[in-house]
């Protein structure tokens, strides 16, 4: 009964109560919207680490100075397939390491070219970048061994050089060395870096050391840790081990680094935290306004609507029930502006995600935390207007004119 | 029935503005029988609309006593005498006070609703009252839609809805015509006859005619208090067409 006066009284001013609903409308619409693209960049950046691989570290060569000069980092070539080895047999904190070398190179086939980036590594390559495959399979380990000529080749490359047919038992040429494709790799998509992950060709190190690139040096080894928890541990343990295997004295520099890369998977989701929490609190500072507005229209409504207090209070309406009608007016309007903002701020993070392709995640606590907060705000807007109604004294209420 | 419905000893009000005190009403006393028809008359000023405010417990009084219906309700918070006014006391004003946009239905529910009874009950209280009243079939017209008399039945089936011994009129023909005003009174003679204790507050001596008894305020005191032995009969003057200004028909809506 008391929701049908509150109704009554807002229908009898439809426009205004539609302008003032209008200020909670667009304060829980944004805040709804901006946290959904807030969240839907977090995922983004999420699925694009795990990409990489779980739990993974890398160790990089260090930089090299000669006679005061840095060379930079990545200039030195003392990281070896051993050191690979060794930190795959002797941690405990490791599952996988595997070594690897990079060039680029002119990939060609029967009757297509593609200059791609190749990679030498070990048949534990995908396991340590959770990579499945499409078809086929990995190289083996004798392949490896005896530094088969057998490739796997991603997504981007197959498109490339054979369009719709199945590369697996193809030939194709890497620096006119001929490799027998036996692995197709499911597509990851892009970096976190914006890179095109399918775009590689990987064979194993050995042949790309011997018959390609005549080095011995690896460029990276790609370590996975048995746990997320392990990944410190990890990185302390492998520090010592190429310490004590590369003679490296205390207090000198290293000629390598290790790089925990689930540290910066965690650095990059708390600033994707951050940022659906600022564009949440900057969407709120609007739904505050919102409030304000519902306030000044209550405190109009009561000043026009003394008299009818009056008549309430005289008929036997007591303080408490004029103050009940009035917060419940206001917190009708703020629960009915919160319900429509709801509905304008899902419809609009479906249109930012189908027309500016942005991802969008509509997570159902930042709904119910909008609706929760304009009924809040509507009750804290309202009290003041409401308390002012209801401290009437009867004789003047009536006399108002 | 020994008790009387309204006692009151020696009732003052007194408004402080600043430094000044403005006594409205000083030492009135005055006993009050159920069943009675009491105009109350006097110039502006001489305290009679304080009075009513503090008779219908709108308004406290700043000493003295003031029993309704036994109960001392001078002493009273402001949610009690929200209760009593809407128990013991039904109000009709000069300018009707009803809630525009509002149904004559919807009006006369008001009271009840403050009494927290349910839905159904609350229409059938009120169409009661609309019809006693002679208003039963404008139930669902609204205010605007309404003549002055019949706007000011309305406002008297809402003070009546919820049965009180005691009905307030403040200038309640003040905004009327002469013939709906006499019709007005008939039916506040009629409601007096069965037992509503009615008191009206008039400018006019005509309508205090139909009073039984009449007393006047001056100064904030009570200036005379009389009982009028053979009072005019509103109900007669209407069918013996003794009004001199007939002509003033009540506009058809």
């Amino acid at each position: 009964m008391i929701f049908k006066i509150a109704g009554r009284a807002l229908a009898r001013n439809t426009m205004r109560s539609v302008l003032t609903m209008l200020g909670i409308i667009i304060g829980v619409a944004a805040v709804i919207a901006m946290v959904a693209v807030g969240q839907g960049a977090k995922a983004q950046i999420e699925s694009q680490i795990a990409s990489i691989g779980s739990n993974l570290l890398m160790v990089f060569p260090g930089s090299t100075t000669q006679g005061g000069v840095h060379a930079g980092s990545g200039s030195v070539t003392t990281l070896t397939e051993d050191d690979a080895l060794a930190i795959q047999k002797e941690l405990s904190s490791v599952r996988l390491a595997a070594p690897s070398l990079r060039t680029v190179a002119q990939v060609v086939s029967a009757n297509q070219n593609w200059s791609t980036g190749v990679t030498g590594s070990t048949p534990d390559y995908f396991a340590v970048r959770d990579w499945s495959f499409d078809s086929g399979g990995s190289f083996t380990q004798s392949d490896y061994d005896g530094a088969t000529k057998a490739a796997v080749i991603g997504k981007t490359v197959a498109t490339n050089l054979f369009g719709s047919q199945d590369p697996i038992g193809q030939i194709i040429r890497i620096q006119n060395v001929p490799f027998r494709v036996v692995g197709l790799l499911s597509p990851k998509g892009q970096s976190a870096m914006g890179q095109d992950q399918d775009d590689t060709v990987i064979i194993p190190l050995s042949t790309l050391q011997k018959r390609i690139m005549g080095v011995t040096y690896v460029q990276a080894i790609m370590i996975s840790a048995n746990s997320p928890e392990e990944t410190v541990a990890a990185e302390e343990e492998i520090q010592r081990l190429l310490h004590q295997r590369h003679h490296i004295p205390p207090k000198q520099d290293d000629d390598f680094t290790v790089r925990n890369m689930t540290d910066i998977a965690a650095a990059a989701e708390a600033s994707s935290q951050i940022m659906t929490l600022l564009l949440g609190s900057i969407a709120s500072v609007s739904l505050i306004v919102g409030g304000i507005g519902i306030m000044n229209i209550m405190l109009v409504s009561v000043t026009e609507r003394t008299r009818e207090i009056g008549i309430r209070m005289a008929v036997g309406a007591r303080s408490r029930d004029i103050l009940l009608q009035f917060l419940i007016e206001a917190v009708v309007l703020s629960l009915a502006g919160g319900i429509l903002g709801v509905i304008l701020g899902v419809a609009s993070s479906r249109i930012i995600s189908t027309f500016v392709h942005w991802p969008t995640i509509i997570s159902l606590r930042s709904i119910m935390l909008a609706s929760v907060f304009s009924i809040a705000i509507g009750v804290f807007f309202g009290l003041y207007p409401a308390r002012r109604a209801a401290s009437l004294d009867p004789i003047e209420a009536l006399r108002y004119e | 029935m020994t008790l009387p419905l309204i006692q009151i000893e020696d009732l003052w009000k007194i408004y402080q503005t600043g430094e000044i005190e403005l006594a409205a009403l000083k030492g009135v006393s005055l006993s009050i029988p159920h069943g009675e028809f009491v105009a109350i008359m006097g110039p502006s000023g001489s305290g009679k609309s304080t009075m009513m405010h503090i008779l219908g417990c709108l308004d406290r009084p700043t000493r003295g006593r003031y029993l309704l219906d036994g109960v001392d309700v001078g002493g009273l918070g402001p949610n009690d005498r929200a209760r009593i006014r809407n128990h013991k006391v039904g109000f009709v004003f000069q300018g009707f006070n009803l809630l525009h946009r509002t149904t004559a239905i919807e009006n006369v529910e008001l009271p009840i609703l403050y009494d927290g009874l349910s839905g159904r009950e609350r229409a059938a209280k009120a169409g009661e009252a609309l019809e006693r009243v002679g208003l039963g079939d404008r139930r669902y017209h609204y205010p605007n839609q309404l003549s002055g008399g019949q706007q000011q039945r309305v406002a008297i089936a809402r003070a009546l809805v919820m049965r009180p011994p005691l009905i307030l009129a403040d200038e309640p023909t003040g905004n009327l015509d002469t013939r709906t005003s006499v019709e007005i009174m008939a039916l506040f003679q009629e409601l007096n006859r069965d037992g509503i204790t009615i008191m009206v507050v008039t400018h006019e001596p005509d309508i205090a005619t139909y009073a039984a008894r009449v007393i006047t305020f001056r100064d904030g005191t009570i200036r005379s208090d009389r009982s009028v032995s053979h009072h005019a009969d509103a109900k007669e003057v209407l069918s013996k067409g003794l009004l001199d200004v007939s002509k003033e028909a009540e506009e058809s809506p």
